[in-house]
């Protein structure tokens, strides 16, 4: 019997230690299990005297090799785990996303906030003419302010790019009655020529309030409340006196200079602020214009688009905005 | 503009200045500062001057608005004291008879020394405050001219009167004039320029720039002075048609105080005998046509006041302001303002242009904000709906988003080889470019996105998807003016795809398919049926390689291969290497229609794929109903993959087509299908010449 015993235990040793992986350890356990039920029904076959000795050689037997299994099952699960491991922190290319461009991003946010505020937004033509992106803006032919915006022309004196969305705000008031709240955000043309800071075209988001009892204090909540929201609470909004030919009394908006917090930096001369939009209670004889009584009320305001992605992304560049440097782009 | 010194203002005050506070008024009052130039003890202040308040444009304006904010209600009078001259309607009192013969002028004072000397030194003073300026020093006469112009804003034109032959006359030019100026250049003067001539020649054109013939020199003896006011709207005609502007013409287009005209006169009268001795002539000519003899009046209300800032001021405070930047005011109600406007403010209309005075002077900052109460109904747009949502497609595809120029180049249709009969052919050119690379109003976005990838591809970046949405530009007769636009999206893709590794073996690389792909999955977003109809019009794409986009039956876009020499056409264009893809279409009136979902059916689908052999030519949207018509049980068609080449007899290609049979009531046996494969076989056969590839 002793011989038998270890005739067995040479077999499962030999079988345990070509044993590399986890199935054939499984293989190795069972073909124990099964020498261990032959070894027991042999034992009870013994005479009773030779019972106890070979009852303990088996169990030696039997203690010895859970042994080794449990050891060989940790070794191979070890071994197993560093080499299928997997680098957690590379990521293959498969998932992509594009890419928003930084003017159209910023304009969406200036959008979804007068959304909110209950603006809806209209589009206009750019090809415009003469009545509705000047004349019917208190702008008559002789008029000087004309040289605030030099104008690309498809037809001398009449058919032009226009040079603000305040044309669309002309065209929406032929159309509607008031009350209403709109924006107009779009790209409009002046002659500049191109360089660092000056592009021949560029984006704006006009806005335009038409009803009773709005009034200054309306337009100057509205602003500030915009830049707030899409730049954050801490930014500060500045009104002073300004002219434009549709709006009387105007202003000028400056906000709170992003690249030095206020403080005084090259971008903004020193004086720690940024002219980002002008504004003003829209002039009678623009409503008288489009057929709107003399004592209509309703606030006006352009942000010029350009100069906010540059402030919400400090980008250096304004022409950069019309590269498109895809590799830039990515990094939105 | 206006620059000035900071001491000369100093010298006409008469309170004591203060340099940082009246850079803090012009500031908040919204003069800005453009430029500070430090002399050490003095400095030049330049600020910008917005074209409603040319009163700004003077030492005496400037001055006045520092008071405006002192509430010192009165700048020193600049009349001379000493001199007499007496001005009347007596047009022939002068060694020369002055005729005015036009609507335009409003005033026309004009004085007379005899026997200046000219070739002296201008004094210290006066050169030092011109030049601080940006005003050259000519000689005596000429520079106290200029003074006169800075200190007051009023023009001043002083003629030789010696060289004047006859009389001074002033009148509209009939016709188109050609005019010689001081600086020996021609201009040419509009019809209804005011031009100024004696019996023989041209002297100079009215408030804008004087002529050689009647020139002030160091030998000058005898002089008129001409002191005027000029109607804004021909000065503002004639210098921008001519080109010309000057100091003088700067401020009569945008408005001069008729009352300075006099004013004007009698200081050069005083200031050359000073300095240049002679004799001035005791009478002197004006001219008047009444235009602001009196001073203008209108009634404000407290109430509009209050309504339009959002402020709640009373009577005194509103008058108080007001007062303060030199309106007179009187209210006997407390509701009623009369308010008096001052001469020299030009800009002052309406009640409204009054209003904001008041707003200015109590502070914009003081003006607390307040939240909109208005309901206005809230209109969907969905030309923005829809090309927000196009981004957002994008933007899930992995395109990036680009913004080109409207204007293109002059040539770029010959570069896409768009040709002139070609309805895609755009010939609407700007007539003042900012040179002729911006000349065209691109009537595709493709000549942007391709010269975008290009610029791409020359910095490294060869594998591109992007994407532009923005207008195309068309003309169209019976349309507004005759032009029109749409709002269009483009998407242009080339390179690799799919790169090679993590289980990918090969580089993939993006052919015509994956823009059709493109096409296709945006349209499903949209829910939109569209049709391919294959063109060669459109030059920019590869011969068999381009299609029109159809929806409802109207043209919408293209799709196609960009010709590898049309990217020739292109600076650096041979760097695209691998397919550029490229597809364009018109967005406006998409409108997603509500959409069902079909649920799938209980019993399981049976997908079968078929390697067809189609001749070329032949579209899977023409053969893809023949294989549906065969029975109800085939519920989907698709393409799996496309192959020319290596076992494809040439003139054929290969597809790999997947068809899914199903029927919601049963489960299919495969005899059944055996039998519905060799229906639309014979007929694909019959119809197509299709065959199953061995
Ligand atoms: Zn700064």
């Amino acid at each position: 019997m002793a011989q038998f015993i270890e005739e067995k235990k040479r077999e499962l040793q030999a079988k345990l230690e070509n044993s590399d992986a986890l199935d054939k350890l499984q293989g190795v356990e069972s073909s124990f299990r099964k020498v261990m039920k032959e070894l027991f029904a042999e034992m009870k076959a013994l005479p009773n005297e030779q019972k106890k000795e070979v009852g303990a050689a088996i169990n030696d037997f039997k203690k010895e090799f859970e042994e080794r299994i449990a050891a060989a099952k940790k070794k191979i699960s070890e071994l197993s785990k560093t080499d299928a491991a997997v680098d957690l922190t590379v990521p293959s290319p498969e998932f992509i996303r594009g890419k928003i461009h930084p003017l159209i991003r910023v304009g969406r946010m200036f959008e979804d906030v007068y959304k909110e505020m209950g603006f809806s937004i209209a589009y206009g033509p750019e090809i415009e003419n003469d009545k509705h992106n000047y004349e019917m803006l208190n702008m008559p032919y002789y008029h000087p302010a004309r040289d605030m915006q030099d104008t690309f022309y498809l037809e001398y004196p009449k058919v032009l790019l226009r040079s603000h969305t305040s044309c669309v705000q002309v065209r929406y008031m032929l159309e509607h009655k008031p009350p209403f709240m709109i924006i107009s955000p779009g790209v409009v043309y002046r002659v500049d020529e191109i360089d660092p800071q000056h592009t021949p075209c560029f984006y704006q988001v006009e806005g335009l309030v038409v009803g009773e009892g709005i009034n200054l204090a309306n337009l100057k909540w509205a602003v500030t409340e915009s830049v707030k929201r899409v730049f954050g609470p801490e930014y500060k909004v500045k009104f002073s006196p300004c002219y434009y030919p549709y709006t009387e009394p105007s202003a000028a908006v400056d906000m709170g200079c992003i690249m030095c917090g206020g403080k005084g930096c090259r971008t903004c001369k020193g004086t720690g602020w940024m002219r980002v939009a002008g504004a003003g209670m829209v002039h009678p004889n623009v409503f008288e214009a489009v057929g709107y009584s003399r004592d209509t009320v309703g606030f006006a305001f352009g942000w010029g688009l350009n100069r906010l992605p540059m402030l919400y992304y400090k980008i250096l560049e304004m022409r950069k905005l019309f590269e498109n440097e895809v590799s830039l782009w990515e990094q939105l | 503009m206006f620059k000035f010194s900071y001491n000369w203002l100093k010298a006409e005050s008469e309170i004591e200045t203060d340099y940082e506070e009246l850079l803090h008024w012009l500031d908040i009052q919204g003069f800005e500062i453009a430029s500070i130039e430090d002399y050490g003890d003095d400095k030049a202040v330049e600020i910008e001057v917005k074209a409603n308040r040319p009163d700004m444009l003077s030492v005496a304006g400037v001055l006045r608005e520092y008071y405006a904010g002192k509430g010192r209600r009165q700048i020193k009078d600049f009349t001379p004291k000493d001199v007499n001259v007496n001005f009347g309607s007596d047009n022939s009192v002068l060694s020369h008879r002055i005729v005015v013969d036009s609507k335009d002028v409003h005033r026309y004072c004009a004085a007379e020394i005899k026997g200046v000397d000219n070739t002296g030194e201008t004094p210290e003073y006066i050169k030092d405050r011109l030049t601080k300026s940006g005003i050259a020093c000519i000689n005596p006469i000429v520079d106290i001219s200029n003074y006169v112009l800075l200190q007051i804003g009023q023009p001043i034109h002083i003629f030789d009167a010696d060289k004047v032959k006859g009389d001074i006359r002033i009148e509209n030019v009939p016709a188109p004039t050609k005019f010689t100026t001081l600086a020996s250049t021609e201009i040419e003067l509009p019809t209804g320029a005011l031009l100024i001539s004696d019996d023989e020649n041209p002297l100079c054109v009215a408030g804008i720039i004087g002529g050689h013939a009647p020139e002030v020199t160091e030998s000058t003896k005898n002089i008129i002075i001409e002191s005027a006011n000029f109607d804004h709207i021909i000065e503002r005609v004639t210098s921008k048609k001519t080109h010309v502007q000057t100091a003088a013409s700067y401020r009569f287009e945008r408005g001069v105080s008729p009352a300075t005209a006099k004013l004007g006169a009698l200081i050069c009268v005083k200031m050359i005998t000073e300095l240049c001795g002679g004799e001035y002539n005791k009478t002197g000519y004006m001219h008047t046509d009444g235009t602001s003899a009196a001073l203008q009046k209108m009634v404000v209300t407290r109430k509009r006041v209050n309504s339009l800032l959002g402020s709640d001021l009373d009577v005194p405070q509103i008058c108080k302001y007001l007062n303060d930047c030199f309106f007179e005011t009187e209210c006997k109600d407390g509701e009623n303002i009369t308010v008096t406007v001052p001469d020299f403010r030009l800009d002052i209309d309406y009640d409204v242009d009054v209003i904001e005075e008041v707003g200015r002077m109590y502070g914009y900052h003081n003006i607390e904000p307040q939240p909109i109460k208005l309901y206005a109904p809230f209109v969907e747009n969905p030309v923005n709906k829809n090309a927000n949502k196009l981004r957002d497609i994008m933007v899930g595809f992995g395109f990036i988003e680009v913004l080109t120029y409207g204007f293109i180049p002059g040539n770029s249709m010959q570069m896409l080889h768009i040709k002139e009969d070609s309805e895609y052919y755009g010939d609407i050119k700007i007539l003042n470019p900012l040179s002729n690379f911006y000349e065209l109003m691109r009537p595709s976005l493709a000549y942007g996105l391709i010269s975008t990838a290009i610029a791409n591809m020359s910095v490294g970046k060869g594998d591109l998807r992007i994407f532009e949405v923005g207008k195309r530009f068309f003309r169209q007769k019976d349309y507004e003016d005759g032009y029109n636009e749409k709002n269009v999206f483009a998407a242009l893709m080339t390179g690799v795809k799919l790169g090679r590794g993590f289980g990918i073996t090969k580089d993939a690389k993006f052919s015509v398919y994956d823009a059709v792909s493109l096409l296709d999955a945006t349209m499903r977003e949209f829910n939109i049926k569209y049709e391919i109809k294959p063109t060669d019009e459109l030059g920019m794409f590869e011969q068999g390689a381009g299609s029109d986009i159809y929806v409802s039956g109207k043209k919408i876009g293209y799709i196609g291969k960009i010709d590898p020499k049309v990217l020739g056409e292109f600076e650096n264009g041979k760097l695209a290497r691998d397919d550029v893809l490229y597809v364009e279409f018109c967005f406006e009136g998409f409108d997603e229609t509500k959409r069902c979902i079909e649920f799938d059916s209980m019993y399981p689908s049976v997908n079968r794929e078929y390697n067809f052999l189609v001749k070329n030519g032949i579209h899977f949207t023409d053969y893809a109903p023949v294989i549906k018509e065969a029975s109800g049980i085939i519920v989907n068609v698709s393409p799996r993959d496309v192959y020319t080449g290596a076992g494809v007899p040439k003139g054929f290609t290969s597809v790999l087509i997947r068809i899914e049979y199903n029927d919601p009531t049963r489960t299919l046996d495969f005899e059944e299908i055996a039998g519905v494969e060799a229906k639309f076989m014979k007929a694909l056969s019959d119809k197509y010449g299709i065959t199953l590839k061995l």
